[in-house]
């Protein structure tokens, strides 16, 4: 009777070690070890005081039973067999080793057993907390599994005092949840997350998971990616690999990894001891640090599989029912693709669901044609099935972005294909995506642009297009037109348009009442200019798709230029920018600039009668493979024109441009803060 | 005929459920057990073993449950609901375009809150909605239940969506989820819910549904607080709530006595409805009095930024049967008595955190701030003392988790344990600040949060050791200017909002130009309050030397990318008995602008961001959580040979919400700027905004000035 032995135990230990509870009707619960149940009556000890209690079940409301766990006997690290476990307590690291981590990874190990016929995989970690505020980091942690697919377990989670005292997790601080409630469609994709109790600085934590795959709704290829730096040191990281012979490896980006091979078992080592406290301007570690893809059976057709059944498993009498709701006036194919398109976004919500997110295959097409909302890859599945029924050729593909690069020479990894896109056969509109609903037809996520896609309608890989700045529909323009009076006030009119990958917050003004769109723009006039107040507003294009959307805000701003005697100052107004992100001297990491971007602005002001632009700053040229910053500055007696334009052109630099980057803004700071000055002639 | 069937169909349709049910860990529910014994590491019922290591939970049942009467096949209205439902239609297009941007017209939103005699209670609820929006077809298309058999019982009697052709589209009773959603990575013990769908819910149907919520086992069957709401974000055409009680309550308490209660009485409290609508119209039914609120035409409502909680302006009401508050405040207080038990572990902690030589009040800082910094943050709940009245004192101390009145329990058991006569602190319920106001002129459980009620000498005094970095007798910002419950004295108290000077930043700058624009400036900042308390917990976290000099390279850069941190200094933000101080100095390379022998420059590192005041009216109120005070003195020395050219002139505003006060002036040669601004209020009322905005924006105006100096 294990359960005993523990009671008598936790006696002598008193409380704080894994236990029951015990709900009562009138409200109140009580951590316990349930020791007997009959017909009528639960007995159970109370860790409170160890006294034992008997209660009649029709006092009671539930019991809910604590788990045994690996080491739950063990008060001690003697007691404890684990080498990590024991390593890390005797590893005598400290703050003064890491000042600037308030935790560290001292092991982190993960076993990939491919011997059977799914492969199971063990992760264990094992941190130090430095210091108070990395008690929450080191003990706090969410494993994430798929239902229907893995068997997930929590095989130990403990805490080890310096001089060697044990606990373990109680099952009231461990949460089993659904990701997505709201979506039982998607139920299967769960988090759990746990809390180690009674943590302090200077304790070890440690905690191993095992996921066993079994067959599930899904048929995904093996693939295991693993990333060896990121913000937390992590000194001794292994990843051991064995099974079957059908497995294999792809290093990417550059890492001192040490392979070892033994009793057929494949071990890579790498420690990464490195603090970066520079987290300004970084994209994803994902993106450049240190990675191996391990794969095994890595066909992707049988990943695309997947997808392609559930267009052809369908029943066509429904089916044809479902396209019938469609009216199409031609059979122009441009004019077909863009009904659809409209059909499925304005007819059925947008579910936030991308492959990987909740599962990976779309919904079958018996549930779709049922449902009255689809995912981006759900829309393009059916936009996909529609237009070939229709006879006009299409193919689906999964587009890698900037956060999940992936190169040439890459193995295929479904995870880092993740956004869905419909390629076409036409050369006006090549891709539609069906993201957003608020997105244009034929725009692509500006993320994606230039990226790789792997075709799952073809079973092939391909690149996007890159992003073509110069085009109209991918430039934001901002254009300030006004005059200054006499008292300092600035009466204007601001007119703005924003590139049509970016501007779904603009046509979501559809979906806002009427006042709400007032306190929106009266919002972003403030933003632009301090203390205006909005006086006009149109807005048009917004309810299309076709066109850009276009803004134009009329406004008076009171105390905008400063008439201080014969002088009059003000502030080159909309052109903002502050010199946080480059405030460092030196650069670890590449620099993120972002997705690409294009903006144009365009400020006309005019001073009171009798005055005379005196000043303006010295205008910026600063051109780069990266960036460009450009302003030209002109002056006409009482007026005065500036157009600044800033284009990003690559999303991600190295690291030795960063010092480029940083004389670019300060100049361009320099700019913005800059004061012009007038003068009464 | 149509009544016998009725009753018939009744009595087929309940069941009897017997005791026992098994939640096992792979998420399988078994119910109607009876569980007989527990052996050898089994669970034994009278059906089958299960391993005690496959249950998660075991749930104690002695109830009968209600059936449910099921339309699953799809229909046609037939012709006499055809022409209401044609009524429905009218009304749902009408609406959808007298208001834009919507994403469903709430035609019908009617609920029943009955009391029955035994204290058992149901609320049956119907929703007619007509859809406008793709937006809207998510939402409208799930109905889900909180999950907790031994207490709740939940039924759908209707759920369908019904086209303006007359199809019905009735839902599937069997097509549910059972599912744990996600909560905060702190928070523990959420409960399942059951999400039933309703199929083909499309723009320009009709979604109805009703169901029935029956708490069959509720914990304090004295308690019973009926509630409603009248209008929403989309337009509400017909919004009715009735109360039904009994003329006699009798049951057994909790504590297995006998209770009789003759003629339950309302108390009520509405909002925002005007007499007529505020004042029920109340029957007289066989078996119970009924009281109805009713409101038609609600337009949606619109929420204006950082607006105080828009509950607060919606028409609703809020009920209780209790006589008064005592009964609650016993019930509660009581509770949380218990758990300040003061145990040898808690006497144990105290000898590490306090010396027997302090004072009284320096043993309370100690404590308050032993516990912000050792107790972690982390709430888990399982049941209403937990969740009302948190866990007991000693086991809060002995995992260093918990929750806001798990800290406030531990909090008032370890001053407690000091057995000082004049100093006592107790756990107080409030509802922090950006929440609806607490009700607690009628006797209702309200409040999200738990602090402590100090009573030291003859003074009252607030803190909340749920944070993590504020100095004795700071607390957090939210808790100011709103009431506090104090169960176990049974007194309610309002928490003033303190002097501005309370929650301050002050900074003390001195800078030199040189004739190239140079500038070489040094800052210092003393802060109290809030503002302290956040810069505290920033310093604390980024506690390693780099990540420190990071921030104050951002700072430095903020001014101009052209600066560079010449040296920083903070004091010990472990010290939390001592005022937190920032020191650094810097160089800013070629700040001003030069046109020609004049220097021209705004001066760095001072400005101020009002957001509140973007909109040009308000009809809600502005609302912070607390006072402010931010202040500068910044002395300039211009650099040899240049004069004064331009200083801005003076600015001073003063009214009952904020004043300002801004001075530039000349001494000895240098440039001397000292300003202050003390907003005094928290709540900035719609007739005073127009006042309050002009200012703010008199003050922006002012620091956009420049100064001019010339060689």
């Amino acid at each position: 009777m294990k359960k005993l032995y523990i009671v008598l135990i936790a006696l002598i230990l008193g409380v704080g070690s894994f236990a029951d509870t015990i709900y009562l009707k009138n409200g109140k619960e009580f951590k316990c070890d349930l020791i007997s149940i009959d017909k009528d009556t639960v007995k159970v000890v109370l860790k409170l005081d160890g006294t034992e209690q008997v209660y009649k079940k029709s006092e009671l409301n539930k019991i809910k039973l604590d788990r045994t766990r690996r080491f739950d006997d063990v008060k001690n690290i003697n007691e404890i067999d684990d080498k990590d476990i024991i390593f890390a307590f005797n590893a005598m690291l400290n703050r003064e080793n890491f000042p600037n981590s308030n935790f560290i990874k001292i092991i982190q190990r993960k076993e990939i057993d491919l011997s059977g016929e799914f492969p199971v995989i063990v992760e264990k970690y094992v941190y130090k907390v430095l210091n108070k505020d990395g008690i929450r980091g080191a003990s706090s942690h969410t494993e994430a599994y798929f239902k229907d697919s893995q068997d997930f377990s929590l095989d130990f989670a403990l805490s080890v005092s310096p001089t060697g005292k044990v606990e373990t997790i109680y099952e009231n601080l461990i949460e089993d949840e659904t990701r997505y409630a709201r979506m039982p469609d998607y139920i299967n994709s769960h988090n759990v997350k746990f809390s180690i109790p009674n943590v302090e600085p200077g304790y070890i934590v440690a905690y191993q998971v095992t996921r066993k795959y079994r067959k599930g709704s899904e048929e995904l290829p093996f693939v295991k990616d693993v990333v060896f730096e990121g913000t937390v040191p992590s000194l001794n990281q292994f990843v051991t690999i064995w099974g079957n012979d059908s497995w294999n490896y792809r290093i990417i980006n550059k890492g001192k990894f040490k392979k070892t091979v033994k009793d057929g078992k494949t071990t890579f080592f790498y420690t990464f001891p490195k603090e970066y406290t520079d987290t300004r301007l970084v994209s994803p570690y994902g993106r450049f640090a240190p990675r191996i893809l391990f794969y095994a059976g890595n066909d992707p057709k049988v990943f695309s599989d997947q997808f392609n059944k559930v267009i052809n498993d369908r029943n066509e009498a429904d089916f044809e029912a479902f396209v019938k709701k469609i009216d199409f006036e031609n059979n122009d194919p441009e004019y077909m693709m863009k009904r659809v398109f409209r059909f499925l976004q304005n007819s059925y919500t947008h579910i936030p669901v991308g492959p990987g997110q909740y599962k990976y295959a779309p919904r079958p097409m018996e549930t779709l044609l049922k449902k009255g909302e689809f995912s981006a890859y759900e829309k393009t599945i059916l936009a996909q099935a529609i237009l070939s029924y229709l006879k006009v050729p299409t193919s689906v593909i999964l587009a890698s972005h900037v956060y999940a690069k992936v190169d040439e020479k890459e193995k295929f990894n479904f995870r880092r294909y993740t956004t869905p896109i419909l390629k076409t056969a036409s050369s006006k509109t090549p891709y539609i995506y069906f993201g957003n609903i608020l997105q244009p037809f034929g725009i692509i996520p500006e993320l994606s642009y230039g990226h790789r896609y792997f075709d799952i309608t073809n079973n092939s890989f391909g690149t996007l297009p890159p992003l073509e700045q110069a085009e109209y529909e991918f430039s934001n323009t901002i254009e300030l037109t006004g005059n200054i009076g006499e008292n300092g006030e600035l009466a204007g009119t601001l007119k703005f348009s924003s590139s049509m990958l970016q501007d779904q917050d603009l046509r979501a003004i559809r979906y806002r009442k009427e006042e709400e769109i007032a306190i929106i723009f009266q919002n972003i006039i403030n933003s632009h200019i301090s203390g205006a107040s909005l006086k006009g507003l149109d807005i048009q294009n917004y309810e299309g798709d076709d066109e850009k959307v276009t803004v134009k805000i009329d406004f008076t701003a009171p105390g905008f230029a400063n008439i201080a005697g014969e002088n009059i100052l003000f502030n080159i107004p909309l052109i903002s920018f502050n010199g946080y992100d480059v405030g460092n001297d030196k650069r670890d990491l590449p620099v993120y600039l972002g997705a690409k971007d294009y903006t144009k602005y365009m400020i006309n002001i005019t001073l009171p009668e009798g005055y005379v632009v005196t000043y303006t700053p010295k205008d910026i040229k600063f051109c780069n493979k990266n960036l460009s910053i450009i302003s030209n500055t002109e002056v006409n007696g009482s007026e005065i024109s500036i157009v600044l334009q800033e284009e990003t052109k690559k999303s991600m630099a190295k690291k030795k441009f960063y010092f480029k980057y940083k004389k670019a803004m300060t100049k361009l700071v320099k700019f913005s803060k800059s004061v012009i000055i007038g003068e009464e002639k | 005929m149509k009544k016998m069937l009725f009753i018939f169909l009744t009595v087929l349709l309940f069941c009897n459920i017997t005791a026992d049910r098994l939640e096992l860990r792979s998420g399988e529910r078994v119910n109607g057990v009876s569980i007989t014994d527990i052996k050898e590491g089994k669970l034994i019922t009278d059906k089958e073993e299960y391993s005690v290591e496959d249950v998660a939970v075991i749930g104690f049942s002695e109830t009968k449950q209600k059936g449910t009467k099921a339309h699953t096949a799809n229909e046609k209205l037939s012709k006499r609901n055809m022409k209401k439902y044609l009524d429905y239609f009218a009304i749902g297009e009408k609406l959808a375009k007298k208001y834009s941007g919507i994403e469903f017209v709430h035609i019908i939103d009617i609920g029943v809150n009955q009391l029955n005699n035994d204290g058992t209670r149901s609320f049956v609820y119907k929703f007619l909605g007509y859809v406008v929006n793709p937006k809207a077809k998510e939402d409208l298309s799930k109905i889900g239940f909180y999950l907790d058999e031994e207490r709740i019982k939940t039924s759908i009697q209707v759920a369908r969506v019904i086209t303006k052709d007359g199809n019905v589209y009735n839902y599937d009773p069997n097509d549910y989820k059972i599912v744990k959603p996600q909560t905060e990575s702190w928070s523990y013990g959420g409960g399942q819910n059951k999400i039933y769908t309703i199929p083909n819910v499309e723009v320009g149907t009709l979604v109805e549904y009703v169901y029935t919520y029956e708490s069959i086992n509720p914990v304090n069957r004295k308690i019973f607080e009926p509630g409603f709401s009248f209008q929403g974000d989309v337009p509400v055409y017909l919004s009715r709530f009735t109360v039904r009680l009994p003329y006699y309550l009798q049951f057994k308490d909790g504590e297995g006595k006998n209770v009789y209660i003759e003629n339950p009485k309302l108390k009520y409290k509405t909002w925002a409805m005007d007499k007529k609508s505020a004042t029920p119209r109340v029957r007289n039914r066989k078996s119970y009095k009924e009281y109805t609120w009713e409101m038609k035409n609600m337009p949606p409502y619109i929420e204006e930024p950082m607006q105080k909680n828009i509950e607060d302006f919606l028409p609703r009401m809020e009920g209780s049967i209790l006589k008064n508050r005592k009964e609650l405040n016993d019930w509660i207080g009581r509770m949380e008595e218990e758990r300040m038990e003061v145990t040898p572990e808690i006497l144990e902690a105290l000898e590490k955190i306090i010396d027997k030589k302090d004072s009284a009040e320096v043993k309370l800082g100690k404590i308050y701030h032993w516990i912000q910094k050792n107790i972690i943050y982390l709430s888990v709940k399982g049941s209403i003392s937990s969740g009302l009245t948190g866990h007991p004192a000693v086991e809060t101390l002995e995992n260093k988790k918990g929750d806001c009145i798990d800290k406030a329990i531990l909090f008032a058991t370890m001053i407690k344990a000091l057995e000082i006569p004049e100093l006592k602190v107790y756990p107080v319920t409030v509802k922090a600040s950006h929440d609806n106001d607490m009700t607690v002129d009628i006797p209702v459980i309200d409040g999200n949060h738990a602090i402590s009620e100090v009573h030291f000498n003859d003074e009252i005094f607030y803190l909340d050791s749920t944070a993590s970095s504020y100095r004795y007798p700071y607390f957090r910002g939210d808790d100011k200017g709103i009431t506090a419950v104090n169960e176990i004295l049974g007194t309610i108290k309002m928490i003033p909002v303190p002097d501005p000077k309370d929650e301050m930043n002050y900074y003390d700058v001195k800078m030199k130009f040189d004739k190239k624009g140079n500038i070489t400036g040094n800052s210092v900042g003393t802060y109290t309050g809030d503002y302290e308390a956040r810069l505290r917990a920033l310093y604390l976290y980024r506690s390693g030397e780099k990540e420190r000099e990071a921030i104050f390279k951002s700072m430095v850069n903020s001014m101009s990318p052209k600066g560079d941190l010449t040296g920083f200094e903070l004091t010990d933000v472990d010290d939390f008995f001592e005022p937190f101080v920032l020191k650094y100095s810097y160089v800013l390379t070629d700040f001003p602008t030069i046109a020609g022998n004049y220097m021209i420059f705004k001066i760095p590192g001072w400005d101020y961001y009002f957001p509140s005041i973007s909109l040009q009216d308000r009809k809600y109120p502005i609302e912070y959580s607390t006072s402010r005070y931010t202040g500068h003195k910044i002395e300039i020395e211009i650099p040899k040979g240049y004069s004064i050219k331009y200083l801005p002139e003076p600015l001073e505003i003063s009214n009952e919400d904020f004043h300002y006060k801004a001075e530039f002036k000349e001494e000895n040669g240098k440039i001397i700027f000292i300003d202050s601004y003390k907003r005094f209020k928290r709540i900035i009322e719609p007739e005073n905004y127009k006042r309050y905005r002009e200012g703010h924006f008199k003050i922006l105006e002012y620091t956009a000035k420049s100064v001019i100096i010339k060689k």
